[in-house]
C-alpha cells in the first residue's frame, strides 16, 4: 500500500505541472482501477492436511460482505443440496449428517441444534450464498473435521478431528520445541507448552511423483509412482496401528502435487519427521541398490554466503509480518537448522536398509532435492532400489517386497525415535 | 556497365553465387538448431567456431561411471579457440556426443546446446533443448549425474567459472526429473 501511494505520489508530480495532465489522470486512474478489481477478487484456500488436497474458492461480496456460493462448497466438501423454496429452507448434508440453512435468515439448525451465523443467508439470481464463516463455524460440525481458519494466509485447513486419545499415549513428555519457536517469534502464544504429547508425533511421507509425472519407468512398464504410493501407504499403516503416529502423506492417490507444496504440506501438518519415497532409475540396466539422501546447498560456501546474508535482510523484513506455514520458505532459514538431524536420521535409515534388505546398499548421500529445501523438519529422501533394473522392477511387483520397503521406513522411524526418546527428546 | 569492364565484373559475379552458395548452406544447417532460440541472442556469434586454429587444448569431461554411482574424468582434445565461450561450447557438445570408452552419457538422447553464456560473477548459464527434461530416465541418480556432469565439466577446464546453471529453452527449470533444484546454479562437488 505504501509503494503504491509513493508511486502515485511521484506521478502526480509532473502530473500537475506537466502538459500531459490528463493522459496522467487517465494513467493514475487506471493504476487505482486495477487494485480495485484485484481488491475485489477474493481468492480463498482450503487445504486438506490429510490427503494434501487443495482447493480455491472464490468469495463473492454482497453488501460488502463476503459470501461463498453453496454450489462451490457443495464441489469442494461433497455435500447433498436440498432445496425447498416454500420454507426458504435449504439443507446441505454429508453422510448421515445435515444442516439447514434459511434464505434471509441468521438461524442455522444442526440436528436438534440452533447456531447464529452473524450475517444472513442470501438470495440473488435464483443462486444462494453462505456467509464464508460458514466454512470455519458450521461445516466442522457437518463434517467432523476440524478446520481452522488463517486469516493472514485466506486459508482453511481441513484436519481430521483429534481422537480423545491423545491422553493414553505412551510416549514421554517433551520440552517446547525450542528450536521451530525460535522462528516464529510472533507466534509465541501458539508455543508447544508441556504436555503429553509424543516427541515423534507426526510423520510425513511423500510418494514421489503421482498423476501426470509418472517417475522413472520399468522395463516392463512399471510405474514409480505407483510403487512409490503403494510403499507409503503400507509405512503408513504399520506407523499408526504399532506406534500411534499421525501419519499424514502428501497424496493418498494418484495425483500430481508440485514438489514445492510437499514441503508446505509437511509444515502445515507441523511434521516431526519428513521422508520422501523415491525409486531410482539408470540408463544402465544393472545399476541397483538403495541409498539415501538428505539435503545438501547447490553452491559452495562462498556463493551461499552471500544468499545466506541476503536471506539474513529478508528474515528481518518479514519479521513483522505472520509467517506464512504454507509459503515455500527459503530453505537457508528453514532446513539449515535441520540438516545435522536429517543427516543422522538418513544414516539411522540407511543401516536399517543395510541390515535388513539383501540389496546393494549405495550409502548415504547429499543432493540439493527441491522437495526437502522447504521442510521445516529433519527430512530424508530414500530410493528404494532401481525401477530399471529388472530383477529390482519384477521385485517391486510382489507385495511382499513393498511390504518389506514399509517395513523399513518404519523400522528407521521406530530407531530415530528410540535415539532420540533417549537424548530426552532432544533432536 | 557490364560492357565496360567484362573481366572484373565476371569476378564480381562469381563472388555473388559464392556468397550465396555460402549463406544457403549456412541457413540450411544451422537455422533450423537455433530459430527456437531466437527470442534471446544473448550470444551474438552462431555456431562454435570449432576449427578456428589448428592449436588444441584438453580438457576434462565428466561421465557418469556406468552404475550411475560416480563421475569419472574422460580426457579430450578440444580447438583452442581465442573465444572462451567456444571451448566452452565445444565441451558441452562432447559431453553430448558421449565418452570414447564405456562410460555413460550424462544428457540425455537427443538433446541440443542451445546457448552458453557467462556473467560477470562467474556463473555459466548453459542452455539446452527440452530433450534435456523429456528424454530423462528420471531418477535420483541420473539426475546427479546430469547436473554435476555439466557443472563439474566446465568448473574444472574454465577458471573464471564458478557456477554454472542449467536452463531449458531458455528459461530457468525448476527440477529435470524431480528431485533436484535446478533453480539456482551448482557449483563443483566431487561426486
Amino acid at each position: 500500500m505504501l509503494k503504491n501511494g509513493k508511486r502515485i505520489e511521484k506521478l502526480k508530480g509532473p502530473a500537475v505541472k506537466g502538459i500531459n495532465n490528463l493522459k496522467y489522470k487517465v494513467f493514475i486512474f487506471i493504476l487505482l482501477f486495477s487494485s480495485l478489481v484485484l481488491a475485489q477478487e477474493n481468492q480463498y484456500q482450503i487445504i486438506f492436511s490429510e490427503s494434501g488436497k487443495r482447493e480455491e474458492i472464490l468469495s463473492e461480496k454482497i453488501d460488502g460482505k463476503e459470501y461463498i456460493l453453496i454450489d462451490n462448497l457443495q464441489k469442494i466438501f461433497f455435500l447433498g443440496k436440498n432445496l425447498q423454496l416454500t420454507s426458504k429452507k435449504i439443507d446441505l448434508s454429508y453422510k448421515d449428517k445435515k444442516v439447514s440453512f434459511f434464505i434471509n435468515s441468521n438461524e442455522v439448525r444442526i440436528g436438534s441444534q440452533i447456531r447464529q451465523l452473524s450475517l444472513p443467508v442470501r438470495e440473488a439470481q435464483k443462486k444462494y450464498f453462505l456467509p464464508l464463516e460458514v466454512i470455519n463455524k458450521i461445516l466442522p460440525e457437518l463434517l467432523t473435521k476440524e478446520i481452522n481458519y488463517k486469516k493472514s494466509d485466506k486459508t482453511f485447513i481441513v484436519s481430521d478431528k483429534k481422537a480423545g486419545l491423545r491422553s493414553k499415549d505412551v510416549f514421554t513428555t517433551i520440552e517446547p520445541k525450542t528450536t521451530i519457536d525460535r522462528k516464529n517469534d510472533n507466534k509465541k502464544k501458539s508455543l508447544v507448552l508441556p504436555s503429553n504429547k509424543p516427541a515423534i508425533y507426526t510423520v510425513v511421507l511423500d510418494p514421489g511423483h503421482g498423476g501426470i509425472d509418472p517417475g522413472a519407468i520399468g522395463p516392463t512398464g512399471l510405474k514409480e509412482k505407483n510403487v512409490v504410493l503403494e510403499i507409503a501407504l503400507k509405512a503408513k499403516k504399520l506407523l499408526t496401528n504399532n506406534l500411534g503416529i499421525n501419519v499424514v502423506l502428501t497424496r493418498e492417490r494418484d495425483e500430481f502435487i508440485p514438489l514445492r507444496k510437499r514441503a508446505a504440506i509437511a509444515n502445515n501438518a507441523k511434521a516431526d519427521l519428513f521422508i520422501s519415497i523415491h525409486v531410482n532409475a539408470s540408463r544402465r540396466q544393472y545399476a541397483n541398490g538403495i541409498e539415501v539422501y538428505f539435503l545438501s546447498a547447490a553452491m559452495d560456501d562462498d556463493s551461499r554466503a552471500v544468499a545466506a546474508f541476503e536471506n539474513e535482510v529478508v528474515k528481518y523484513e518479514k519479521k513483522d509480518k505472520k509467517a506464512s506455514d504454507i509459503e515455500f520458505t527459503l530453505w537457508d532459514i528453514v532446513q539449515t537448522e535441520h540438516i545435522q538431524t536429517s543427516r543422522v536420521l538418513a544414516s539411522i535409515l540407511g543401516e536399517q536398509l543395510k541390515k535388513n534388505l539383501s540389496m546393494r546398499n549405495r550409502g548415504v548421500k547429499a543432493a540439493p532435492f527441491l522437495v526437502l529445501e522447504g521442510a521445516n523438519t529433519p527430512s530424508i529422501l530414500v530410493e528404494m532400489g532401481f525401477i530399471t533394473n529388472k530383477q529390482e522392477e519384477s521385485n517391486m511387483k510382489k507385495e511382499s517386497v513393498l511390504a518389506g520397503y514399509a517395513q523399513q521406513v518404519f523400522n528407521g522411524v521406530l530407531a530415530f525415535k528410540s535415539k532420540y526418546d533417549a537424548q530426552g527428546g532432544k533432536k | 556497365m557490364a560492357k565496360k569492364s567484362g573481366g572484373f565484373n565476371f569476378i564480381f559475379f562469381g563472388l555473388i553465387i559464392i556468397l550465396m552458395i555460402g549463406a544457403g548452406i549456412y541457413f540450411l544447417k544451422y537455422l533450423p538448431k537455433r530459430s527456437k532460440n531466437a527470442a534471446k541472442p544473448v550470444y551474438s556469434e552462431t555456431a562454435p567456431k570449432i576449427k578456428e586454429s589448428d592449436e588444441k587444448m584438453k580438457i576434462s569431461l565428466y561421465f557418469s561411471s556406468p552404475d550411475d554411482e560416480h563421475l569419472v574424468v574422460e580426457s579430450r582434445e578440444i580447438y583452442r579457440t581465442s573465444s572462451r565461450i567456444d571451448q566452452v561450447k565445444q565441451a558441452v557438445i562432447a559431453l553430448i556426443e558421449g565418452s570414447n570408452k564405456d562410460l555413460d552419457p550424462i544428457i540425455p538422447e537427443g538433446t541440443v546446446l542451445k546457448e552458453v553464456f557467462l556473467d560477470k560473477n562467474g556463473t555459466a548459464y548453459v542452455d539446452f533443448s527440452i530433450e534435456l527434461i523429456k528424454n530423462h530416465p528420471g531418477g535420483s541418480s541420473g539426475e546427479i549425474m546430469t547436473v554435476y556432469g555439466i557443472v563439474n565439466t566446465l568448473c574444472a577446464n574454465f577458471s573464471e567459472i564458478k557456477n554454472v546453471q542449467i536452463l531449458v529453452e531458455g528459461k530457468e527449470i525448476e527440477t529435470i526429473s524431480g528431485h533436484l533444484d535446478t533453480r539456482y546454479p551448482f557449483s563443483m562437488k566431487n561426486i
